[in-house]
């Protein structure tokens, strides 16, 4: 068992605006959601627009404050400032000040991150071959496509090498090409043991490079777990086999387990997409169901 | 290393001069870039070239021409103040950029002090330049004038001026001409327009609007020119009554006195402001920066994004 | 517990940040006072004077931006020969701006010379004469009130008192001169103006001997051709003895 605190421990989070002129009528974003997050795993957090996941990272970036409960980032609580040093951010549609260039946008989150000089300077000139930004280095922001922010967005986010990255719909607006140099990026980041939040729409994403999924829903976490786990049908058992007759499979239909001449290569449970099992999951909780697979 | 690689956490302190630089320096290059500065420098040339159009003379044209510099760089500073400060934390609140700043380990009060930070060296900068300008323009019709009434007095006397003519010349050039008493009344400047820059700051904290915090500010403004008489008015040994005295107290109070930063009116009468009491002035606008930014610092860290 | 909205937590601060203030600004207050570099009073008083701008930007402290405003309307009034509107007016701007110098000066200017010089065809009479020195004197005396160690003030007030009237005290210009001598910015030469009124009046023939006599021997630069002769009149009658008498052959300074 690891010695090093999770990467993310958000427990019991509750969180409720209050809205009207006196503030009176309340609203729940978040409802008694629990995450724990291992360092190295990239965990992907889906739910439907006004789900609660926006409230949940913010909550966790200490942009918002809990009502209840607690979230931390590798030990440290998420109110404090310090917890900020090993995360980076990269929001949905990027926010940077249009009036700087692609390299000064660099220089200046570099700077409120601790970095300086010569090793900043380097760190930019990397970044911006990285994303593929060195001919618009000097342009401003504002005549950048949205493609280009998205790039310029992840580099600030990566800029002062964080141990945990949130990514929030990474490639939204983004052409095909661009999508999968993401997709590149977060393997390559969780090759590089770097921790990550990934929310996105785009679900065969998140099939592809999470290794944990939570699925929210009116602030709810109604599905966690094992992405192997949870996309598993329950009442369904699969048999794989290789070189085996139609004979043999008839047979083993009813002797499955003495049979031998074929190579028995695994079982499992046949598996769903999962954008199959989000909308079924979405449907299930309007009808009162809770499935959490841990 | 890859490019992605994680390092180990860096240290982190509390308060960091690169973060507080870049903040401060990213207000600058906004404040800057926006171009609200251009339109507003238009503005202070109209003013001091009108200094020039008077038909004055002599020592009336220099103390025209003081009024009117003096009292264009008070209004472009006041403005400048009020409306780039008031547009700062509601522009990032909307555009959402406050979003990344402070995901990153940023602390509330330094994104505040970097924000003000910038305004304040924007207002200082322009403050220089015009008071370059408008020092080396008073110094040239110094002497001009100077030239001229002792042209006036040679047709009289030829070369021999008589030597308490040319005293008193030079002495009321001297005394009306560049100096560091003008340069007092330009600090003076300097520290009203900073504490309307630290007020502006604080109601951009809660306000709702840009518009909202610019019309406050405007109000506070003309409240603290009439606080030093609600001030006195406590002082004083007259006897009070509850209400009054208490009404006099609170305004007193929550509203800044601004008339005390305003020494145009005296430096233009040729009086000298020690340096000791340009000082405390400096201490007392200090001390009205650092409290406003306590208490911006005080509604903004509870503020929800 | 109903958690108090921070919004009344800042106004606390910002009272308790008032409470701080409020007697280090009074102090101030009274320094500034002091040196005469505050006025006293609303300014509630302009309001009639004044049109409703100039009315606020007085309030908005730039009472000396409107004093010389007005100052160009008096100069437009001053050539229509309104007197009685270029006297108001002036009155008004040392109200506004009661430590100028300027204008108390250039106020008993109006009254003494520009009056009179515009009647000059006509001629005025004596005693409208007499009554506007007499007007500019005043002014000059309540400008002292405000500025009682301006040179400027006491040097104008001692000129206005060189043409005395019938009847009047004439050693009052000797008085200002001595005044003047004693303000800060007294330039050198303004004991040389106290030491001819004093020759000039009879009974102080010695005392101006001593100041001329003293400023001889100061700097060459004093002794000018009035200096030299009001000294030799003096040591005549004076007797004054001949080892302390100016040489014959003293030609005096030239610049």
């Amino acid at each position: 068992m690891s010695d090093s605190p999770p990467a993310v421990s958000i427990s019991h989070l509750v969180k409720e605006f209050r809205l009207g002129v006196f503030r009176r009528q309340v609203v729940r974003a978040v409802n008694d959601v629990s995450i724990q997050i291992a360092p190295g795993e990239v965990y992907g957090l889906i739910g439907p627009n006004g789900s609660g996941k926006s409230t949940t990272m913010k909550c966790l970036l200490g942009l918002l404050n809990p009502t209840s409960g607690t979230a931390a980032i590798f030990g440290r609580d998420s109110s404090k400032v310090d917890s900020r040093n090993d995360v980076g951010f990269l929001p949905e549609n990027p926010y940077f000040y249009k009036y700087l260039t692609g390299t000064e946008t660099l220089a200046f989150y570099g700077k409120l991150c601790g970095l300086g000089g010569a090793a900043l300077r380097d760190r930019i000139r990397e970044l911006l071959a990285m994303v593929d930004l060195e001919h618009a280095s000097d342009r401003r922001l504002g005549g950048y496509s949205k493609g280009m922010l998205q790039r310029i967005g992840l580099a600030q986010a990566i800029i002062h090498r964080p141990r945990l990255v949130v990514l929030d719909e990474p490639a939204a607006g983004v052409d095909p090409a661009g999508s999968r140099k993401i997709r590149d990026l977060i393997l390559q980041l969780k090759q590089d043991g770097i921790s990550v939040i990934l929310s996105s729409h785009l679900l065969e994403q998140v099939q592809e490079v999470c290794d944990r999924v939570g699925i929210i829903f009116r602030g709810d976490l109604v599905v966690e777990g094992k992405l192997e786990d949870i996309l598993s049908i329950e009442d369904e058992t699969e048999v794989r086999l290789r070189n085996a007759s139609p004979e043999l499979v008839a047979k083993i239909q009813a002797l499955v387990a003495a049979e031998g001449g074929a190579t028995y290569l695994g079982s499992g449970k046949p598996r769903t997409t999962l954008e199959r099992l989000f909308l079924d999951a979405t449907d299930s909780s309007e009808r009162g169901e809770r499935t959490v697979n841990r | 290393m890859t490019t992605t690689a994680a390092s180990p956490p860096r240290a982190w302190h509390a308060f960091s001069f690169r973060r507080l630089a870049a903040l401060t320096g990213n207000t600058l290059t906004q404040l800057i870039r926006t171009k609200i500065l251009y339109f507003l420098i238009v503005f202070f040339l109209i003013v001091t070239a009108a200094g020039f159009f008077f038909p004055t003379y002599g020592e009336q044209d220099l103390k025209l021409f003081k009024d009117v510099f003096l009292a264009g760089m008070s209004w472009f500073t006041l403005i400048f103040a009020i409306t780039a400060t008031a547009m700062l934390i509601p522009k990032d609140v909307e555009d959402r950029t406050l979003y990344t700043i402070l995901c990153k380990p940023v602390p509330r009060l330094e994104y505040l002090l970097g924000r003000l930070l910038g305004v304040l060296c924007l207002i200082g900068i322009s403050l220089a330049l015009m008071d370059g300008v408008c020092t080396a323009i008073l110094q040239l019709k110094a002497h001009l004038n100077q030239e001229t009434q002792l042209a006036a007095l040679r047709t009289v006397f030829g070369a021999k001026i008589p030597i308490d003519e040319i005293t008193r010349i030079e002495q009321l050039y001297a005394r009306q001409g560049p100096t560091w008493d003008l340069q007092t009344a330009v600090l003076g400047i300097f520290c009203q327009s900073s504490v309307m820059a630290a007020i502006s700051l604080l109601l951009s904290t809660f306000a709702s609007s840009s518009l909202f915090t610019i019309l406050s500010s405007f109000a506070v403004f003309v409240i603290g020119h009439g606080q030093s008489l609600l001030r006195e008015h406590f002082f004083s040994t007259q006897t009070l009554g509850p209400t009054s005295g208490i009404l006099s107290l609170l305004l007193s109070l929550l509203s800044p006195d601004l008339k005390q930063f305003n020494h145009i009116d005296a430096v233009v009468a040729g009086s000298h402001i020690p340096w000791q009491l340009t000082g405390e002035m400096t201490g007392l606008a200090l001390l009205y920066l650092g409290g406003y930014l306590a208490v911006s610092w005080l509604i903004f860290s509870g503020r929800e994004l | 517990m109903f958690p108090i909205p921070r919004i009344l937590t800042a106004l606390g601060a910002v009272a308790l940040l008032g409470a701080v203030r409020l007697p280090l600004e009074h102090h101030f207050h009274g320094r500034l006072k002091a040196n005469g570099l505050v006025e006293d009073g609303a300014g509630l008083d302009f309001r009639d004077q004044l049109t409703q701008n100039a009315f606020l930007a007085t309030l908005g402290g730039f009472r000396s931006l409107v004093a010389a405003i007005l100052e160009l309307d008096a100069g437009g009034e001053a050539e229509k020969k309104n007197w009685g509107k270029v006297e108001a007016a002036y009155r008004l701007m040392q109200q506004l701006q009661p430590h100028d110098v300027y204008y108390w000066d250039t106020g008993q200017s109006v009254l003494t010379r520009d009056i009179p010089h515009s009647y000059r065809v006509e001629g005025m009479d004596p005693a409208a004469f007499a009554a506007y020195t007499q007007k500019g004197r005043a002014m000059v005396r309540e400008g002292l009130r405000f500025l009682p160690k301006s040179y400027r003030l006491w040097e104008v007030l001692a000129q206005l008192h060189a043409r005395p009237f019938p009847g009047e005290d004439l050693s009052a210009e000797i008085d200002c001169w001595r005044k003047a001598v004693e303000c800060p910015d007294a330039p050198v030469y303004a004991r040389r103006r106290l030491g001819y009124a004093l020759a000039a009046l009879p009974g102080h023939e010695q005392e101006a001997w001593n100041v001329l006599h003293d400023l001889y021997a100061l700097d060459k630069r004093h002794r000018l051709p009035t200096l030299l002769k009001n000294l030799r009149i003096l040591e005549e009658k004076l007797d004054i003895a001949p080892w302390n008498r100016i040489p014959a052959n003293e030609t005096g300074w030239e610049p």
